[in-house]
């Protein structure tokens, strides 16, 4: 193995392990998203499934449901975490 | 290996009519004409719907146009429109 | 480089630019770049009594980032040569 070739950081590795997953989103804006993860990439953008959408947490009332995939912008992206 | 990222998906929503939230309690709908990894767009047969508080109340206004381009610094979100 | 493109081929047409601070301009586009920074040329306020600082500009360069919206005519802009382009430039810029 070549010593350049780079050994996977501890948040790739995170990052893989959760595609599929029920996952929290939260942005900058205070909004929190919560869906199943389809995908992601090293910038944050987010792609979410069967996305449900809340102010600050999701005890604050549902403020929409979306049917379609839910594409969220990384740099709006706070932080993601297991649901 | 080749996934495909966030950005791969949107690709599947050009020509389709998308529902965009942007930063300032903004949304726009429209049909996706283009977009790049900075999130800009091109969409046609658009409507912005603005959201303000007036004395405590929520007003909306909307506006109508034929093709916008969107500088994507205002994007936070991006799916197909519900309903 | 799609929208910088995009914008090339606008050049010498009318366009509106919708800017953050609410500001709206009417005017030719003459030039864009890399940044998508705007030239317009013979520019009018949508809103001038709101702006009166600008009625007597005619020739404005905007920095790309300030810029909110660029409006367009549906003729200015052929949407399937649009499509593809995106749809190629989502291709290259996979790595």
């Amino acid at each position: 193995m070549s010593s350049t070739e780079s050994r996977p950081t501890a948040s790739a590795a995170f990052l893989s392990n959760i595609i599929g997953q029920s996952v929290v989103v939260k942005l900058h804006n205070g909004m929190l998203y919560q869906g199943v993860l389809e995908s992601i990439d090293g910038f944050m953008n987010i792609a979410l499934n069967q996305a449900t959408e809340h102010y600050e947490t999701d005890e604050n009332g549902l403020l929409h449901r979306y049917d379609g995939d839910v594409f969220v912008r990384g740099t709006q992206v706070l932080y993601i975490s297991e649901a | 290996m080749s996934m495909d990222t966030p950005l791969d998906l949107l690709k599947l929503n050009l020509d389709e009519i998308v529902f965009v939230k942007l930063r300032g309690a903004r949304e726009m709908t429209g049909t996706l004409q283009a977009f790049d990894s900075h999130c800009n767009i091109v969409l046609s047969n658009a409507t912005e719907t603005i959201y303000e508080l007036v004395d405590g109340d929520l007003k909306s206004t909307t506006k109508d146009s034929e093709m916008v381009f969107v500088r994507g610094d205002s994007v936070t979100l991006i799916t197909t429109p519900s309903e | 480089m799609l929208f910088f493109s995009f914008f090339k081929t606008l050049v010498d047409q009318e366009v509106t630019v919708e800017l953050k601070n609410d500001i709206e301009l009417k005017g030719t586009l003459k030039s864009v770049d890399q940044f998508l920074n705007l030239k317009l040329d013979n520019i009018e306020c949508s809103d001038a009594s709101k702006y009166p600082h600008l009625s007597s500009v005619r020739n404005i360069f905007i920095r790309g980032s300030t810029v909110r919206y660029v409006y367009l005519n549906k003729n200015m802009v052929d949407t399937n040569l649009l499509q593809d382009a995106a749809r190629r430039e989502a291709m290259s810029s996979k790595n």
